[in-house]
């Protein structure tokens, strides 16, 4: 049998698009329930600090509150979470870790009677030494944020035991061979110290939660990327069965990582606790600033190569600074170890990377966590080993890449990507052999990422007696298009048009199982159960056919919403009648995705490799030092496109916002306060900062693990987008090792000889 | 944030009338801008309202003056303030040391150092923001000094 297959490899529009473009779209925010109250958070105003008393009596007496929640309220559970270290109270018992660290909320029945109760809350603090910088989180005298022998593991750990030492709170270590036989054989060693800032995801809506209690049970809406942690970690934390909380998720305005994992939730639901009546707590944007960020990073790199060009060796110190709580640390510390070697065939490599404490908000995922820290850093020493050994920089990559099947990393999945070929895409869209024009220079980055997390999806599609269908997949639609191309792989597999399939957002009683929307999974895993679902009910449909014309099934066609033999058909809800004798039923089909192979860990893994790959074409102003985009270049290397146009805004945004890490974006601490949490200090690319061209190009080399050879997009060129920015200026002979690539360090670099230099290495030992 | 201020500047009249004129608190807070001296709890200790802009942030603090030490014969001065602002979560405390030097009969350099602990909303605008409002301060503080003595 044959599916017409009219559904995926074309640019249908987005199924939500006219509900968003005519503010019919809803958003946690734009829930009112019957009782609701307004929730606000009143936030520590120092970096490290015991707290000696909290008196909320003046704001309760306050007409219009309703309830004022402290830690004093959590002596019934356990408030404690974190999903890969328990290290984090909910509300702040005790201490306080970081500016900005919720330590009460208030419940009234408006957001100004709320607001204006934060201002009656006395908080008697006595001020603790803080350390607000790595290097003060790693001075042998440093203050310890979290003085424990052992961290808690948290629901979704899998790290082994961990035992902090001093501040640092996670360490991964990958090797290879020994790389300091390497370095002394090598005729080119470039080596640097590198600096990585302190950037925000920025979401367009900041987090929210709305929290109702009926009875034992609750029932969550969130502004989610992943309903089924968020659940289990609200279980774990009010000590109930999961099936007793329910989490919600309507549409979600952007995430980027800022919405992965457990946020604004626990708060909100512990506030509707003490208030016995809904809560709902939106951040604003500077309160989701503090909320989560990108960790900032200091890098120490070396590369050794011989002196025709091959590359040989590779030895990287890193630390990334993961804020009060772990939150997501420990994985973005281990990604950002998998990334630090690059693509590259290496004798041998050694690359330490640590998770760094430190009194700063908490750092967590950012679309392309990782690679994004390392590929500017690592390509830009390719670059240099290039020129070096006097060979075309392009060429270097096409000699040294790993060809597909080779290891990238002991232990884990072996290359499944044509790098070369990507390159070799970049390339000719930069017109890389053309003459430059005066004052322009270009340069190209590729890398990998671990991409995938853990391959864990489940998802039903139920085929209604008048043909549509539903499917239910907890994929949170956050702007990437997943309603749309999950939709299209229901229509390819049921020959059903997109318009009869419809996709109600993730509900964790309604939904099945997912593990989250991150890290490129959803159409690679998601899409692979919704593809196992859609078959079940394609198989039943002709089995229901095949039957009743006495025929085996592989006679039969699938067209357009019905089963054709010959010139007879039997439209879907004709089958449904056969089926059930009646105007009525449904078909249900459930698909699964699980670790295929070994224990699909994270050692084992990664699901996919990711490829993370861009050019630039830029030019400089050297009276000002203002970088001008000529031309940003990306490959989608998605192994089969399900929707052409989605890949390409995927690619167009993850590269915009990889033009913000690169030239513009770092939040500003001083002593651990945010110094420009306001959209005014803080610059996020602008429609006026797009490049003067955008050239993006598909790769379909169907060598994904997803259904028809399908893997992720959409983190990648965000980690190529610096790396390419960073290699066309130093093509230009400006070189900088620290992001973001301002106009004055852009002028400072350039004046180099005239202006002092910082000389002192940041960290003078190794830790 | 911590943040250092320092400064000095002169005013046309003796030491001595000048020293004088600091010990007397209800004279002194007027010419402080956007201070309000609300009520003498005893000789030393003051409590009082400062509101003052910083850029885009309004800023009001309620809080106490306590002078530590008043050196007449080195004619030097100590004190702390303490504050905590309204209408937003924030803290400010300053410790405070200024002196006098005859500058010739009738004129005498004021030279002070205040090292300010800032917490909360303010401390977003930024140290060097603060210094600079701090030193527009001085010198409407000084030229009203001057106008008082005159």
């Amino acid at each position: 049998m044959t599916a017409s297959g009219s559904g995926i490899g074309r640019s249908v529009p987005r199924v939500d698009a006219r509900e968003k473009v005519t503010g019919q779209a809803r958003f946690a925010g734009d829930l009112k329930l019957p009782g609701m109250l307004h929730g606000k958070v009143l936030r520590s105003i120092y970096p490290h600090a015991r707290i000696l008393g909290v008196d909320v009596s003046k704001a309760e007496a306050l007409p219009g509150v309703v309830a004022v929640l402290t830690g004093a309220d959590l002596l019934d559970i356990d408030p404690y979470y974190g999903h890969s270290i328990k290290d984090r109270p909910l509300i702040a018992i005790d201490r306080v870790r970081f500016v900005g660290e919720p330590v009460a909320a208030v419940a009234a029945e408006d957001e100004a009677t709320a607001e204006a109760a934060l201002n009656l809350i006395e908080v008697e603090y006595e001020v603790l030494p803080a350390a607000t910088t790595m290097q003060a989180a790693l001075a042998e005298d440093a203050p310890l944020l979290h003085e424990v022998e052992k961290l808690r593991p948290g629901l979704f750990h899998g790290l082994g035991e961990l035992r902090p030492q001093g501040n640092i709170c996670y360490q991964h270590t990958i090797a290879r061979g020994e790389v300091a036989e390497a370095f002394e054989r090598a005729d080119i060693v470039v080596e640097g110290e590198y600096t990585f800032p302190a950037v925000y995801q920025y979401a367009m809506e900041p987090h929210t939660a709305v929290a109702q209690w009926e009875g034992d049970q609750v029932t969550v809406w969130a502004s989610c990327q992943h309903p089924y942690l968020v659940r289990a970690e609200l279980a774990d934390l009010f000590g109930l069965p999961v099936t007793d909380v329910r989490v919600i998720v309507p549409y979600v305005g952007g995430g980027f990582g800022s919405k992965s994992y457990t946020k604004m939730e626990p708060i909100t639901v512990a506030l509707a606790r003490k208030a016995r009546r809904p809560v709902r707590i939106a951040n604003r944007v500077d309160e989701a600033m503090v909320t989560t960020r990108r960790h900032n990073m200091v890098c120490r790199m070396r590369t050794a190569a011989s002196a025709d060009g091959t590359l040989l060796a590779r030895q990287v110190s890193l630390w990334l600074d993961t804020g009060a709580y772990a939150d997501n640390g420990p994985r973005v510390v281990a990604t950002a170890a998998d990334a630090a070697p690059g693509p590259y065939r290496w004798e041998s490599f050694h690359v330490d990377a640590y998770g760094v404490y430190t009194n700063r908000p908490p750092s967590g995922s950012y679309r392309a966590f990782g690679a994004t820290h390392l590929q500017w850093i690592g390509e830009s020493q390719v670059d240099e080993v290039a020129r070096r050994a006097g060979i075309d920089r392009v060429e270097i990559r096409l000699c040294n890449l790993l060809r597909p099947g080779e290891e990238v990393r002991p232990g884990g999945k072996p290359l499944d990507a044509d790098l070369v070929g990507d390159v070799r895409k970049i390339a000719e869209a930069l017109d890389w052999d053309s003459p430059k024009p005066p004052g322009t220079g270009r340069g190209l980055g590729v890398g990998l990422l671990a991409a995938g997390a853990r391959p864990v999806s489940t998802a039903i599609v139920r085929l209604q007696a008048d043909g549509t269908a539903l499917l239910l997949v907890s994929t949170t639609e956050m702007g990437q298009g997943a309603r749309t191309v999950l939709s299209q792989l229901v229509s390819e597999e049921l020959a059903l048009p997109v318009e009869r399939i419809k996709v109600p957002g993730g509900d964790t009683n309604v939904t099945p199982y997912d593990r989250s929307t991150g890290a490129s999974r959803s159409t690679t895993l998601a899409g692979k159960a919704v593809q196992r679902a859609a078959r079940q009910v394609r198989d039943e449909l002709l089995a229901i056919a095949g039957e009743h014309w006495g025929v085996a099934p592989h006679a039969l066609e699938l067209r357009q919403g019905a089963v054709w033999y010959g010139g007879k058909s039997l439209t879907f809800p004709d089958l449904i009648h056969e089926r059930f004798g009646f105007s009525g039923g449904e078909i249900i089909g459930h698909g699964t995705v699980r670790p295929e192979a070994g224990k699909g860990s994270y050692a084992a893994g990664p699901v996919f490799w990711e490829v993370c790959i861009g050019g630039a074409e830029v030019r400089v102003d050297p009276g000002t030092g203002r970088i001008h985009i000529l031309k940003l270049v990306s490959v989608a290397d998605v192994g089969h496109a399900v929707n052409p146009e989605l890949v390409e805004a995927q690619e167009m945004g993850a590269s915009m916002q990889g033009l913000g890490n690169a030239l513009f974006e770092e939040m500003v601490f001083d002593e651990g306060q945010i110094l420009n949490s306001t959209l005014l200090d803080y610059h996020v690319p602008t429609i006026e900062d797009l490049p003067d061209a955008f050239i993006s190009r598909l790769v379909e080399n169907e060598d994904g693990p997803g259904a028809y050879g399908i893997k992720g997009v959409g983190e990648g060129a965000l980690a190529g987008v610096p790396a390419a920015v960073v290699n066309a200026l130093a093509d230009l002979g400006i070189k900088v090792n620290e992001l973001p690539l301002t106009p004055e360090r852009i002028w400072r670099a350039l004046h180099a000889s005239d202006v002092p230099q910082r000389q002192e290495p940041i960290f003078k030992e190794n830790p | 944030m911590a943040i250092s201020i320092e400064g000095e500047f002169e005013i046309e009249a003796p030491a001595d009338r000048v020293w004088a004129y600091f010990q007397d608190p209800v004279r002194v807070a007027p010419c402080l801008p956007g201070a309000e001296l609300t009520r003498v709890v005893d000789e030393k200790t003051y409590e009082g309202r400062v509101r003052f802009r910083v850029g885009p942030v309004t800023a009001q603090y309620r809080g106490t003056v306590l002078i530590e030490q008043m050196d007449g014969e080195n004619m030097t001065a100590e004190m702390v303030a303490r504050g905590d602002q309204q209408g937003a979560p924030g803290r400010a405390e300053a410790r405070l040391t200024f002196s006098l030097r005859p500058v010739g009969e009738a004129r005498t350099q004021v030279a002070f150092r205040a090292q300010v602990t800032i917490a909360g909303a303010l401390a977003r605008v930024g140290g060097g923001m603060i210094q600079a409002v701090a030193r527009q301060m001085m010198r409407k503080f000084a030229a009203c000094v001057q106008e008082d003595l005159r």
